[in-house]
């Protein structure tokens, strides 16, 4: 029933805004390249949990980089602080999963003030972090990603659309994931950049092999000058049905990128 | 008094030639780009011809595409070398048009219409609904888009979309009835209600 209000209310907020303008890149989803070729994207985003597990920090640096105008290399490295509600488990900071992304665009079809596109997408995730089975921020475990990026832009509007399967050879949890994601600006478009953007973000995941699964909401808002973007968003579950302990209060996340 | 009047009318006349002198030493652009679907779009793309040393003066409308700049005459810039660093940023080039610094002016599609035979040519103008600079945009790349116009142009005061075309492979209703799906009124060819609904509030003109 409150996936239904919460679906109601995004037809009711999509079908009020009617403005034309541009909009950035999403926070908590993924979106295909936009970026000239040579370009470098330096990142932040850091997530505070709070779950039955306990209270969870990730601050990531994320180095992305565009060889071509159709290709992009990143690396995540991120810096975590953990603080669990067992008291046998011990609290403390460390380095987290370090990542390796790589995207390739093989499909673009542009229009007046649009365009379609189509990303493979792949993320390497090394065992570097504490084996503190913390989804996404700190697993200790190799995993290994591939996905699917379909993403429709124009001035008007921006979606989304990711699905992809995370493959965690050390346990059983394997996920198929599937993000969607709406972003629409406040302001009217103009270059060089000056826009308010709203996102709406859904993620999705099935925990193939425990037939778990999660559906977490975000809903954010950025704030894009020249070449500097700074946003936050608020993520909070709508569906859960995973174990007692690892069932999630809310994430919040704060971010900022600057393109050189 | 009289020595300093015609000393200032010299310098007046010479500020004058070298100011005409430094025009005909520069290029001006315009650029129509696809696939602009962000601002931060438009920043890959200035990036990319900012590579082009001496380059100045880039502007860049959203809602139009339409990219302008200003580059040196005696580094001759081509279309082919602007429509190739438009693909190098990661989007179309539907248009280049440049004005040299003496004067004379390349299209894009003039070499298109080079290939097609003089008798096969026609041009014609008609009417089509718009009002501003983003529906001249949306008229003039409907048409274009037809395989076989060579050049279409519409004016915002007047109204007319004055189309030239390869005859032998298409005709004036079919170039109609493209602009009108593009959501723009021709007097033969009426905007379905749908799409027409679907152009921003400034270009509705019902």
């Amino acid at each position: 029933m409150n996936l239904i209000k919460y679906i109601m209310m995004l037809v009711v907020i999509i079908t009020m805004v009617n403005s034309v303008n541009a909009q950035g890149p999403p926070i908590t989803a993924d979106k295909p390249i936009m970026l000239g070729s040579k370009t470098t994207v330096v990142k932040t985003l850091t997530e505070i949990r709070k779950s039955n597990q306990g209270t969870f920090l990730s601050a990531p640096i994320l180095l992305h980089y565009l060889p071509t105008s159709n290709s992009l290399i990143g690396i995540h490295v991120p810096f975590t602080n953990y603080n669990f509600e067992d008291d046998l488990l011990k609290d403390g900071s460390s380095l987290g999963d370090i990542s390796i992304l790589a995207k390739y665009q093989f499909y673009r079809k542009d229009g007046m003030g649009k365009t379609f596109r189509m990303v493979a997408k792949t993320l390497q995730t090394l065992p570097t972090g504490k084996s503190h089975n913390i989804d996404g921020i700190n697993t200790g475990e190799y995993q290994s990603y591939l996905a699917l990026i379909a993403g429709y832009e124009s001035i008007k509007y921006g979606i989304s659309n990711e699905l992809g399967y995370n493959l965690i050879p050390g346990n059983k949890r394997d996920e198929l994931i599937y993000k969607l994601g709406f972003g629409l600006p406040l302001l009217k478009s103009t270059y060089p950049v000056k826009q308010i953007n709203l996102y709406f973000e859904y993620q999705n995941k099935w925990f193939v092999e425990t037939n778990d699964f999660l559906l977490l909401y975000a809903q954010g808002i950025q704030y894009a000058k020249g070449r500097i973007t700074v946003e936050t968003a608020i993520q909070f579950p709508l569906d859960q049905t995973i174990s007692e302990e690892e069932k999630r209060d809310y994430s919040l996340f704060l971010g900022t990128r600057f393109v050189f | 008094m009289k020595s300093s009047i015609i000393i200032l009318a010299f310098s007046l006349f010479g500020i004058t030639l070298n100011s005409n002198a430094q025009n005909s030493e520069i290029d001006n652009f315009e650029v129509k780009v696809d696939g602009l679907g962000c601002s931060f779009c438009a920043y890959g793309l200035e990036k990319s011809f900012k590579e082009l040393k001496g380059i100045k003066d880039i502007k860049i409308e959203m809602e139009t595409g339409i990219m302008n700049f200003t580059y040196p005459s005696k580094k001759h810039l081509s279309i082919e070398k602007v429509e190739a660093q438009v693909d190098e940023a990661g989007y179309t080039a539907v248009n280049v048009a440049i004005t040299r610094g003496n004067g004379k002016t390349e299209v894009s599609e003039q070499k298109v219409m080079e290939e097609v035979a003089a008798e096969e040519i026609v041009e014609v103008a008609f009417f089509v609904a718009g009002n501003c600079g983003m529906c001249q945009a949306r008229i003039e790349k409907a048409a274009k888009d037809i395989n076989g116009v060579l050049k279409a142009n519409w004016d915002k005061k007047t109204k007319d979309l004055v189309v030239s075309f390869d005859g032998s492979k298409l005709s004036q209703e079919e170039i109609e009835k493209a602009v009108a799906k593009s959501g723009h009124d021709t007097k033969t060819a009426t905007a379905d209600d749908t799409i027409y609904k679907e152009l921003p509030r400034c270009c509705q003109y019902r």
